[in-house]
This record gives C-alpha cells, structure tokens and sequence, in this order.
C-alpha cells in the first residue's frame, strides 16, 4: 500500500505500524541522549527503558508474522522519498517473516545488551554517549531490516557503519581504538563501492529499487549487480578479502563487540544476500560458496592461537558468517528452495555468540575490579593470565557452557540445529557440483572441528584449572577480589544461554529443526557425525590444554600463521595501503611543481619579471582616494543636521565626489600604465576593458562592414 | 520594481549607508552588513519564495521576469543591437540565490572580527555579494558578463588586502586565472549576439535585432535553433580555424568556466586562494563563488551549445571524474588543514561536472543539488578550519592531537560536517552524489559517458573517506597535545558567537540529507529538463 499523506496511516495494518515507529523511537531515543543525555546522570535507565518497550514491540512483530501464511506476506508500505526526472525514489517497509525475524533478533538482543551495559559501563565519564550511540545503532539497525528497497537498506547500511564507528572509538583517547574504528569504516566504505555500483545499475536497468519491482533475467547486467552485492555484503560481513576490520575493531566496548560485531551488523551482509539470492546467478552462488568456507576456515586456524579473550570470539565470528555465506551460496539443504538455513544460523550464532561476547564481557569487567582491588595490573584480556575462574563466577561458567556447546554443534543445543542443516547443504552442493566442489564441505568440516577445539580451548584457559594471575604479578589475595555477582549483567546471560537451547527454535524435536521440514532421505547419521567431530575437538582441546596454555617455545611459522591471521594485514599493508599514500604523495608533489608550475612557467615567461604587485599599496591607495574622501565628506558636517542641508550635501557634495572620484581612479590608473613592471591591479582591470572595447569594435566593424 | 531588482539593490544600498559610516566604528559597519544580509534573506523567503511556492512544474518555467530595454546600438544596415536588464529565476538560479542569501549573513557574522580597514572590507563584500546574485538571475547574456566580472574585483581585494602571508600572489593568481577564463567568455559572447535575432523585436521594427537574451539563443525542445541567423558566426556548420565554430565556442566557455569550478588542471589557483584568504572570503569562495563556474556550464556550455554538449559530453565527464579522483588524492597529502579541505572542494564539484556530463535527469538534479550541499558543507569547512586558525593561528593537521577531549563541541560538528562531506546516507551530501552516481551509469552500449568513468568516479567516495577519517583521527582522536607554535591554552571549546555561526549549517546538513524533496520540488524540473533538451541532439 502506497501512502500520500500522513492519514493513510491511519488505514495500516497495527504491526506495520508499530514496527515503522520502532527506529522512530530509537531515534527520538539518540536525539534525546545526545542532547540531555550527560545532564540525565547518562541516562542510562531511560535507554534502557526505551529499549525494553521496542523489544516488546518487536516481538509482537515477529509474533503476528509467524501467525500469519507466507502467502498473506509480506505486508508493505511504502511513500515517495523524493522525485527525479519523473521517478519516485522510495521508502518503504517490508515484512515477511525474514525481516520480522530479524526485528525480534535486533530489538531483544539490543535490550539484553542494554541491561549488561547498566553495569558495564556504570563508571565510565563518557556514558551518555556511549548510550546515544548504541541507541543510533539500533534505529539504523532496524531501518536496514525493514528496509523494502536496496536504496533504502544502504542508505541505514552506511548509519550502521557510523554507529559501528562511534563506538569501536568509544574510548577514543586510546590508540588502538583511533586505529581500528578508521580501519572499520574505509574497509566497509570500500566494500560499499561494489554495493553502489549495484545501485547504479539497477537504477539504469530497472528504475526502481524495491523488492517487489526486482525479476533478474540471468543476464550479463544482472549478474553484475549480483556481484556488486555481494562486494558490499562480505565487506559488511567481514568475508575473505574484507575480513581484516572485524578482528580490530573489539578495541570497542565488549558490549558493543556483542551486539554491533557479533549478533546484528555484521550479520546484514548475509541478510542481503538471503534477500537477494533467488536473483542471483549460479556462478555467484558458487563464489558465494568458496567465500564462505574459505573464510570459515581461514577464521578457525586463526582463533586456535589467539591469547586475547576477544579475538577469539572475533576470528570464531568470522568463521561462523563464513558458515552462513557458504550457506547461501550452496543453496537449500531441504526441498522448499529457501535458503533457510543460513537464516537460521544467522539466528541462532546472535544469541549464542551474543552471550559468549558478554560472557568475556563480563570477565573482562570482573578482572578490572579485582585488579583495581587488589593492586595488580596485567592485561585483562590475556587468557593466559586468567584460569580457574568458575569458582568466582559459577553461573557464568555455566552460560558459558551453554554457548559454547552450541557454538560447538553438541545435540540439545541450536548450534545442532543450525550448523547441520549448512553442512548437509554444502554436501548436496558438491554432490552436484562434482570433483573439486567436495574442497567446500571438506573445508566446512575442518572448521567446524576447529570450532570445538578453540572454543573449548578458551573454556579451559579461562575458566578451568588454577588461577594464573600469581604469574602476572597479582598477589595471593587477588582470588578473593573479586566482585559480588551482580544480577544486572547475569540475568541477560542466563536468558541467552535459554535460547542457546533448542526449546525456542525447534520445540517439538532437539534434534531436527521441525520449522524447515527437512526432506527425509538424509541420512540420520550425517548429524551425529557432525555431533561427533564437534566432540573430538572438544577432546583434543582437552588433552593438549590440560596444564594451561602452551609455553613459548612450541611457537614457530605455523603458529604465526594462525596468530597474524595469515599474515593479511602486512599483506594489505605493503601492496595496497602504503604505494596509494605513495601515489598521493607523489600526485601532490606533481600538482605543486608540474601542474602548477607550468602555470607559474607560462605567467613568468608572460609578464616577465619583477612582478611584485605592491598590491597593499594600492589597496592604501582605494582606502585614502576613494573611500575615505567620500565618507570624510560625510561625517564633517556634525554640527548640522538639517535636512535641506542634507539634501544639498548630497548633490553638491556626494556626487560632485564620486564622479572626482572616478576620475581620479582613471587618471592615476592612467599613470600606472607606463610602468609595467608595478603590476599594479588596475593594470589588469584596464586590460580587460580595453580587450574588451576592442573586441567589441572589431567585431562591430566586421558585422557592419 | 521586482522582487529581484530588490533583492540586488539591497546589497548596493547597504554599501552607501556604510560609505556614510565612520571608519572608527567597526561593530557598526559588521551590524550594517549582517543586517542587510539578513534582510534579503528575509527578503528572499517572503517576496520570492512564494512565487515558487507550490515547486516548479516546468522546464523554463522563468518567474519573476523584469525585462526592461536597456542599451540599444544601430549597426547601420545589419540591424541593431539589443542589450536588455533582463532579470528572471528559474528552479537552478532560484535554488543558487537561496544558498547565497543563506550562507552571506554568516559570512557577515564571522567578518565581525575583522580589524583592518573594516569599512573598505564591508564594501567590497557586499558589492561581491551583489554581483553573485546577478549572476544566477541575469538573463541577458551581457548583464551576465558585467556581474561575472565585477565579482573579480572585490574578491581581489578581499583576498589580497585580508588574507595570510602570500595573500599578494595568492590574489594576483586568483585575478589573472580568472580573467584568463572570462576574456574567454567574452568572446563568445559577443560572436554570439550577433549570431541570434529578437524574433518579436524584429518583427516589431522591421530590421534584425540582434540580441543578448540567453533565451533566444537555445534551441526548442526539438532541437530546432528559431532565431539563429543563417551563415553568422556561431550558426550551425560555420567552421572557425579549421573546426566546427559552435563546438570550438563550447569549448573555449567550457575551460571559462571550468576555471571557475575549478576543475583539474585548471585548479590550482583554489588551493593558493583559499589557503591565503580570511575564513570568511574562504567561505564565500567555496559556498558561492564556486558555483558560478557550475551555473555557467548548465545554462551556458550545455543550453547554449547543446549539440556540442552532447557531441563531447565524454570530455567534461572525463574532467569531473579526474576532479574527483585526483582531488581526493592530492588532498590526502596535505598537512595544512585549509589546503586539504581545497582539495576536497575540487573533488566534490567534480561530481558537478560528472552530473552535467550524464545528459541524465538524475545527473543534472544530482549536479544542481551538488552545488547546494557543497556550499552548505564547504561553508562549515572552512570555519571549521577557521576555528583553529583563530586560536593558535596554525592550521598543520598534525601538530595536533587529541582534541576530541578538549573541544568536544566543536568535535560534534567537524563530526558532522566531516561526513556530510563524506557523503554519509541521513546528511546531505549523499543525496546528491549519489545522484550523479545514479544519472552518470546510463548503460554499457551506447551510453552519453563509458561505464568506466561511472564506476571509478565511485572511488571518490572512498578516498573522501581515507582523508577525512585519516585527519579526524590525527587531530581528534588521542590524549590532547599540541606542538606547533601557536599557544595551546587557546584551545577552549566553542563559544556561543562561534556555535551560532555552526548551528544552522548542521541543521541545514541534516535537514536536507532526511528530506532532499524540500530543495528538489524547486529544481528538480528546471535541471532535469535540460535533460530532455539535450536528449534531442542525441
């Protein structure tokens, strides 16, 4: 339905409307916070208050689709944006049940995050912001998944990205978070050339950016637009090549890292694509693949040797957007031609990864604390100074072991669910494919044992074995440091390591996603197999971490490998960033000395030499000859004020002057001709007027002539 | 009289009223000038705005017409010829005008503090003011010249008389460059008034009445030139040293007016100029002075000519695209703040260039639209930078650190304008380049421009990003710190006077980036009918 004026709104469906007055209020939310926000104690309970009532309405949006067929979907609504050559350019809002899925998804995981930010961030100056920014990122957020057009989806696409970079330079007085949030934003901007040039050619092609005005044909354009997507989509997602941003960008906030870097923005790219992927060719679909599982693994080897407790979970949330990506990209594991299991993924990786993000979160914030307790100082986020500690955070243990199970794959669990469908879905695609296409699930399979391993690994060094801190130089005391559970930052943890579990995503059966009617000629055992390897990674972690972290000296190539993420940021670094700065300084130095020094070269060679204006000096000379006289005139007569005065001053005197004036002007400038070499400005206006008179003499002549 | 000879005497009268003001008293003279600036942006939205009021329906839809006889010559037996004050406003001159009227009572608000001979100051800027007004709303070609030229003058002194330390060279380049430009223009100009007849005033007295009316001289929506004269010097199929007279005309206004873009090669008087100029001449140059060098390529290069435009459209879109990529590229190396932010400036009018050149109705409204945000953004810019030269009197990117703790205020703003200027979606700038984007991609086959100049102008948004980011990371980003020579004490957040002069900028910058309809409704027909025009010599 097309709305003209604001009373159409009064004819829209309730849950369309609610959900288009969602970003509304997060908005109102950011403008309130950016402006009062500092004077409001940082206005802390109001963001999260707002943020409790959107999740609700979230979830009465999410609700009322799925009680609805997909054939009665999607609702929409849109209005004309503005007006070009005849066109409308449109806004508008689209649900179906993908993007009121997603709307659930953003507006509950930004509350839970909320509530653990209460605590989180309680003592840090800067907090209004910090609240303004995530309320931004939210209203951006939920105008990308509602979003009924691409133009519109880039238009929030891009607010993400500003969100994303306020807050990865939250603490901007630091270096490292200067650098990274830079880094986000030009690595993403990069990918967003592709995303527009897609919009390029749509605009040319088909006039319009809505879905529903959207049929590809298949051909040479149309996959080009495909392929400028997906440019923009692993760049949002942080896929092979575009992959380098998301590792530093955890210099955030963690509860930003678990919103922003982990459950909802860099989730859009792989929403894009699922949007878009009944339009996309084979042969993207195929790259789509190799992407995918390229990444997972390339991610995976990379979180086995990380030590921060964060890129861990960075290098794991790659891996896991490779999963979905290579979901895609090998098509349906089932028979109903969606990419639902992708979509699911996307669903179940917010809340695990979500809760794990908090989780380091909160053991980060604890660290904090007890070291300011006990007068110790050692990086907080060194998992090799941390161990034991489930016996001071006992609950969070065990939401940890909630989400990393599922992370892993084990049964009960929705990873189970989730990643399963991927991996059979990548077996069919080389099933079909043939030869080289079995690398995609080999890969897959590799990393997803991997997963087990790393995960497991950070369980083992964070929270199992002895407490390490002694080795850092804490004191004996330090175990006893740390803070009192506080229910404002467990409670979210708790409710995300529920819906870690298969009850809210396949009630009937833990076993087998009941929603996606998988067809029934899979084989029963291809998941437990998976369910197995998770286990032998878990295994292997196991033994291998069973005295703490490995020592120094089993380091070598291969661990720096892994370590550096395969050395891609020197990579970048020597081929791409550094000959561009070259290649800027150099165009600087040709702009200077060639482009304008030609310039300089054909005014030396024109005006010869000893063109020093005295231009100061003449600028004296309009002050004193032409502008003071005529006001001097004006302001002797004080004694008088009449108005015949006045009146004949002005005749006699006024314009009497102005007329020497201009005579003067001319005479002196007369004079000046003579001498070249003074460069004098009225040189160059005489110039022009006697080219000028020629010309137009000249050109008289000839015509009457 | 009209609205807009009003509208153009309120500058002129405001300049005696300062003649008759004593020297002393500069808080009078600055009140005097803002006053008037402010006025006929009242003046603007109470007696002109209403004429558009319901948007512009119609290509060539010119309101407010004031044409009066101005000079006539006899030519003996060839006829006469015909010089008219001819003033009118259509979408683009009207949407110009607007962003002159808003940007010069700021302009007048920051000059405020200048010391030196204020009262010569306040005179040349309103009579600059005047004379970019006459600009957008002359329709005669001659009155067109005579304002394009006076603003010369005033900008000279403007910059040669307050400006830094090579103010002097800085001045003598802006001069010659431009005069450069405009003898061009000249030129044509006059081979053009005697190219085209008055159709009524022929008919009237019976002789051929040769005409300046830029509106005689463009051809019907068929493409058919009505009062062209046969055989004269700029008719169709006229050779003129060994080329087509009308495409060499094209092009020699094209390099006139490129100057005035200024768009590479012809650019590097900007930098000089804006790095010498006070802030507030570096705001009129870039918000307004800017434009005039886009208007004349639209109403003059294209309208006029636009069978050349659209025969060799390839080289003006080829120019912006190597406006945009190099600006953005030599302004990443630069260290003073005000130099980059020239550079950018190219950059971002290339994108006006790249809109025009499309013949597309998205590129044109995108190039039109482009100008206004430019000067929007351009003008925040350069007070941004002034804010600093304020302080310390040292504008070197990296002398400073850190301010983001310090001068959190002002760091909102840079903030914002930074990314308008950056293009990001929600603020201004993207409307418009985005836009052009859109106009300038017309196909792979046959298409007004190649889809590689299309797509690697997209890269200019990228490499905004890099400079833009790069410097907000050096200067605001850290623990503060300040090396250069300047006193650092003077680093304090922005004071109200200096927050005033911001507020409507941004409000303007989010404002039109949410609801870009707001200016399009005025100019959308009057630009994107040009597309239309031109599409008839395709």
């Amino acid at each position: 339905m097309q709305l003209h004026t604001l009373s159409d709104l009064g004819k829209v469906h309730l849950p369309v409307l609610l959900a288009a007055v969602i970003p509304v209020l997060m908005l109102l939310g950011f403008v309130i916070l950016a402006a009062w926000g500092r004077r409001m104690n940082g206005g802390g309970w109001l963001a999260v208050g707002l943020h409790g009532l959107t999740a609700l309405m979230g979830f009465f949006v999410c609700w009322s689709t799925w009680q609805e067929d997909n054939e009665f979907l999607p609702w929409h609504i849109w209005w004309e944006w503005f007006q070009v050559g005849g066109k409308s350019i449109t806004m508008g809002i689209w649900i179906d049940h993908k993007s009121s899925s997603m709307l659930g998804l953003v507006t509950g995981i930004t509350f839970l995050v909320h509530v653990f930010s209460l605590a989180y961030i309680a003592h840090d100056e800067m907090r209004h912001r910090y609240w303004g920014y995530l309320s931004l990122f939210a209203a951006a957020m939920c105008g990308l998944v509602l979003a009924d057009n691409l133009l519109m989806m880039f238009v929030f696409w891009e607010l993400v990205g500003l969100a994303s970079y306020l807050l990865i330079g939250f603490w901007f007085k630091e270096e490292l978070p200067a650098m990274a949030s830079q880094k986000a934003f030009i690595v993403n901007r990069i990918a967003d050339a592709g995303f527009i040039m897609a919009l390029m050619l749509l605009w040319a092609k088909y006039g319009s950016f809505q879905w529903a005005g959207l049929h590809f044909q298949g051909n040479a354009a149309d996959t080009l637009i495909g392929l400028g997507l997906l440019i923009g989509a692993i760049g949002k997602s942080a896929q092979f090549p575009f992959q380098v941003w998301l590792p530093d960008a955890m210099a955030g906030p963690t509860p930003v890292s678990s919103l922003i870097h982990a459950a909802t923005m860099v989730v859009a790219g792989v929403y894009l694509l699922i949007r878009m992927h009944p339009l996309m060719s084979p042969d993207l679909h195929v790259l789509m693949a190799c992407i995918g599982a390229g990444t997972a693994l390339i991610a995976a080897i990379s979180a086995l040797t990380q030590t921060d407790i964060k890129r861990v979970l960075a290098y794991s949330t790659i891996s896991q957007l490779g999963f979905m990506v290579m979901g895609i990209g090998v098509g349906p594991a089932n028979e109903s031609g969606e990419v639902n299991f992708a979509m699911f993924h996307l669903l179940t990786h917010a809340f695990f990864k979500c809760g794990l993000f908090l989780v380091a979160g909160y053991v980060i914030h604890s660290l904090h604390a007890a070291q300011e307790k006990a007068h110790a100082h050692f990086d907080a986020q060194d998992m090799r100074f941390m161990g034991g500690l489930r016996r001071q955070m006992p609950l969070v243990f065990v939401a940890w072991l909630f989400f990393a199970a599922s992370l892993a794959g084990l049964p009960l669990f929705s990873g189970f669910l989730s990643k399963d469908g991927i991996l059979i879905g990548a077996m069919h695609f080389a099933e079909r494919m043939g030869g080289w296409a079995w690398v995609v699930p080999g890969a897959a399979v590799v990393a997803s044992f991997l997963t087990a391993f790393y995960i497991a690994r950070q369980g083992i060094l964070v929270f199992m074995g002895r407490n390490r801190a002694q080795g850092a130089g804490a004191k004996e005391d330090f175990q006893h440091a740390f803070p009192k559970t506080d229910w404002r930052m467990v409670t979210p943890l708790l409710i995300l390591a529920f819906a870690s579990t298969w009850v809210i995503f396949s009630p009937g059966n833990p076993f087998h996603p009941e929603y996606l009617k998988t067809s029934a000629h899979e084989s029963p055992l291809l998941p437990w197999a998976f369910a197995g390897i998770a286990v032998l990674g878990i295994a292997a972690a196991a033994i291998i971490f069973r005295k703490g972290p490995l020592p120094n000296r089993a380091q070598g190539w291969v661990f720096d490998l892994s370590f550096k993420h395969f050395f891609l940021d020197d990579i970048y670094q020597s081929l791409i960033v550094r000959p561009f700065l070259a290649l800027s300084r150099l165009l600087a130095l040709v702009d200077h000395f060639v482009v304008d020094g030609a310039v300089r070269l054909v005014a030396g060679i024109v005006l010869r030499k000893g063109h020093r204006a005295s231009l100061s000096e003449a600028g004296e000379w309009l002050d004193h000859q032409v502008i003071d006289p005529v006001a001097n005139e004006i302001i002797q007569p004080k004694e008088q004020h009449s108005i015949s005065r006045a009146t004949a001053w002005l005749d006699q005197q006024l314009v009497d002057r102005i007329v020497n004036g201009v005579a003067t002007l001319v005479m002196r400038s007369g004079k000046r001709v003579g001498k070249l070499q003074s460069g004098k400005m009225q040189l160059y206006l005489l110039y022009s007027l006697l080219a000028m008179l020629v010309l137009l003499l000249t050109l008289m002549f000839i015509f009457t002539g | 009289m009209g609205s807009l000879t009003i509208l153009l005497l309120m500058p002129l009268v405001a300049l005696l009223v300062i003649l008759f003001l004593p020297t002393g008293k500069k808080g009078l003279l600055a009140q005097v000038t803002s006053g008037a600036t402010l006025l006929q942006a009242v003046w603007f939205f109470v007696s002109i705005l209403p004429s558009f009021q319901n948007g512009v329906a119609q290509f060539m839809d010119f309101r407010l017409v004031e044409q009066i006889q101005w000079i006539r010559l006899d030519l003996g037996k060839t006829g006469l010829l015909n010089i008219e004050f001819h003033l009118a406003m259509d979408g683009i001159s009207f949407i110009l005008v607007m962003l002159t009227v808003l940007v010069m009572p700021i302009v007048a608000y920051k000059s405020f503090e200048v010391e030196k001979r204020p009262k010569t100051y306040f005179a040349l800027l309103l009579l600059l003011n005047m004379s970019m007004l006459g600009c957008f709303i002359a329709v005669d070609f001659f009155l067109f010249y005579l304002f394009y030229e006076f603003m010369l003058l005033p900008m000279f002194f403007l910059i040669g008389l307050w400006g830094g330390a090579r103010r002097e060279y800085a001045a003598i380049k802006f001069f010659l460059y431009t005069l450069f430009g405009s003898v061009f223009v000249l030129l044509i100009m006059v081979g053009l008034a005697f190219s085209f007849t008055d159709p009524v005033l022929s008919a009237e007295l019976g002789r051929p009445v040769y005409t300046f009316n830029m509106l005689h001289m463009m051809p019907d929506m068929a493409g058919h030139f009505g009062n062209m004269v046969p055989g004269s010097i700029f008719s169709t199929g006229v050779d003129l040293m060994g080329m087509d007279a009308r495409s060499l005309a094209f092009f020699v206004l094209l390099i006139g007016f490129a100057i005035k873009v200024p768009a590479v090669p012809v650019h590097t008087w900007l930098p000089d100029a804006h790095v010498e100029a006070s802030t507030p001449i570096s705001v009129v140059l870039a918000a307004v002075l800017l434009k005039v060098g886009g208007y004349g390529i639209i109403r003059i290069c294209y309208g006029l000519f636009p069978e050349a435009g659209v025969h060799y459209t390839f080289w003006v879109a080829l120019m912006g695209m190597v406006s945009i990529l190099y600006g953005a590229l030599v302004a990443m190396s630069q260290k003073d703040l005000k130099a980059m932010i020239a550079y950018s400036s190219i950059s971002h009018m290339g994108f006006v260039l790249l809109g025009i050149a499309s013949l597309a109705p998205a590129g044109l409204d995108g190039a039109v639209l482009q100008m206004f945000n430019h000067g929007v953004v351009s003008a925040a810019l350069f007070l941004i930078a002034g804010v600093l030269s304020d302080r310390t009197h040292d504008r070197e990117i990296t002398h400073y650190t850190g301010l983001w703790g310090k001068m959190p205020r002002y760091t909102a703003f840079v903030l914002i304008a930074f990314f308008a200027s950056m293009g990001l979606p929600g603020l201004n700038g993207f409307v418009s380049e985005m836009l052009v984007f859109l106009g300038s991609f017309g196909g792979f086959k046959n298409a007004p421009i190649p889809a590689w100049i299309s797509f690697l102008s997209v890269l200019g948004i990228v490499f905004a990003a890099v400079y833009f980011l790069r410097t907000f990371r050096q200067m605001f980003f850290g623990e503060f710190s300040y090396v250069g020579t300047g006193d650092a004490a003077s680093l304090v957040d922005l004071k109200t006077k200096e927050t005033i002069l911001f507020v409507p900028l941004t409000i303007m910058m989010i404002v039109l980036g949410i609801f870009p309809g707001l200016l399009l409704q005025f100019m959308e027909t009057a630009a994107s009918g040009y597309a239309t025009l031109l599409s008839a010599f395709h």
